[in-house]
């Protein structure tokens, strides 16, 4: 029988999404905000596990799947710290529960150290590429504080960049020019940074649910489509091999959940931007009508 | 051998320690990895190539560091030395993984320890310890040494006492010394 335990904070829109879809599907689930249980809670993880929140105990061992947002806590202050520490020992512990249940878990943090590093990422992720016959290629990239090097690489990308931030952290894509390329050469001094040659085209999300792939094309002729208005978005079925990339992907994430990004040029060659193991994926849900919702239900309640 | 420890407050301490070991004969103490030339290139097969001339044959002892500043839109060309961490990241890379066990460096700094303390494979980085703790036990330092405490626990060190936090000193050397008898075995 279904239940499924939703862990995380309502102020996060995606966890709310979550649990307003499982509310309108009529789906059984039991909902426990993280720093009310880390600071005002029980647990306990071992031959039993269980959660205990306002006199509520929730045994572990009862739910069929278990849809987990981290949420960034809040900033430490001296009022606060003893509070923050005890909330993050709590998710140390929870993170080392969800490795180890057999119960489906939707996102399991810090599960691929990969994923804190861009450059990192896309090379442990490159044996799903394919190879020399490759179904999807990765933009040529360099991590480099060398000047040299981000010069020659520019030049042999034509000057047509772009810069991210190097880390998984949330950045804004940058696309460069010569001009303005050469106009920050002054600061690369003792700084890497990403550069990836830009791959022009449209863009494609694809959510990795299980065995299920629910896709969008991107049209947008900015380099980072997030923050721009006028974007047209068209749900897409993918071939067979790019859906065999897909899952691949999603398995070398370790992702029960995975939005994955691709750029696709003009000759139709695609390319891998990221994966995504924790994605908001509420409005991509909305444009598809509900079916990563459904995916999701459907895998964490069976 | 010769031995370069980057960033983190407490390298100094570290490096005098070390010295008193014996281990290692020579240190080069610089205040971030981004003070070399290190490059990364990846091609669209994914393939990589590394390019850290200056950091040959040497041992490099990364105390990785715990603040993360900087690596947001307008930072993304300021100096950061979260940035230090990929180069660290990136390089162990050219080492094949030994039973992969991944540790997390301070909020978001997790690197594969026996992929580090394992084969050496001629290529840039000869070791590389990760353990970062400030000398006032602030947030993240007390996570950072009590998980880096529980892994090592059992693993590579004997138990350690209750609270890691008063003798994390004497662990830093021990971590250093099992990188230079590790580097000293595979070579």
């Amino acid at each position: 029988m279904t239940k499924i335990l939703v862990i995380g904070s309502i102020k996060d829109k995606t966890t709310e999404y979550f649990i307003n879809g499982l509310s309108s599907r009529n789906t059984d689930f039991d909902y426990v905000d993280i720093i009310r249980l880390g600071l005002a809670g029980r647990w306990h993880f071992g031959a039993e596990n269980w959660l205990e929140v306002a006199d509520e105990l929730l045994s572990l061992d009862t739910y069929t799947g278990i849809f987990y947002r981290y949420v960034p806590l809040p900033k430490r202050s001296p009022d606060n710290q003893c509070a923050i520490s005890k909330v993050e020992r709590f998710c140390e512990a929870w993170h080392r529960y969800l490795e180890k249940t057999p119960i489906k878990v939707s996102t399991i943090p810090g599960r691929n150290f990969h994923n804190y590093s861009k450059g990192l990422h896309l090379i442990a992720l490159s044996p799903a590429l394919g190879g020399d016959n490759c179904t999807v290629r990765c933009p040529a990239t360099i991590v480099s504080n060398d000047k040299t090097q981000l010069l020659a690489f520019a030049e042999q990308s034509g000057y047509d960049l772009i810069a991210k931030g190097v880390s998984g952290s949330k950045t804004w894509a940058l696309a460069l020019d010569e001009q303005s390329f050469r106009a920050q050469l002054s600061n690369l001094s003792k700084v890497p940074i990403l550069l990836q040659e830009r791959i022009s085209g449209w863009e494609c999300r694809a959510h990795v649910v299980g065995r299920t792939i629910v896709a969008e094309r991107i049209d947008c002729t900015e380099a980072d489509y997030r923050r721009k208005k006028g974007v047209r978005f068209q749900q897409i079925t993918l071939s067979q091999e790019l859906q065999s990339a897909c899952f691949d992907l999603a398995l070398r994430a370790k992702a029960l959940l995975a939005g994955i990004d691709f750029k696709v040029n003009s000759r139709g060659e695609w390319y891998l931007l990221e994966v995504n193991s924790m994605p908001c994926f509420q409005g991509y849900d909305r444009r598809a009508g509900g079916a990563i919702m459904n995916a999701l239900v459907h895998e964490l309640g069976h | 051998m010769n031995a370069t420890i980057i960033g983190g407050a407490w390298k100094n301490d570290l490096t005098r320690k070390l010295k008193a070991t014996g281990l290692a004969k020579a240190f080069d103490v610089v205040s971030s990895l981004a003070d070399y030339a290190v490059g990364v290139t990846i091609g669209r097969d994914g393939s990589h190539h590394l390019s850290a001339p200056e950091l040959h044959d040497r041992l490099i002892i990364n105390m990785l560091p715990t603040c993360f500043v900087g690596d947001t839109e307008t930072s993304t060309f300021e100096q950061s030395e979260v940035c230090a961490a990929h180069w660290l990241v990136l390089t162990t890379l050219n080492r094949p993984p030994v039973n992969p066990l991944d540790i997390e460096c301070g909020r978001v700094h997790p690197v594969d320890l026996t992929s580090i303390l394992g084969q050496s494979s001629g290529f840039a980085v000869d070791g590389l310890a990760l353990m970062h703790s400030g000398p006032n036990q602030t947030f993240p330092c007390q996570g950072t040494t009590r998980r880096l405490g529980r892994i090592l626990n059992g693993i590579l060190l004997p138990p350690m006492p209750t609270d890691i936090l008063d003798c994390q000193d004497d662990y830093l050397v021990t971590i250093g010394q099992l990188i230079l008898r590790n580097r000293e075995i595979s070579s």
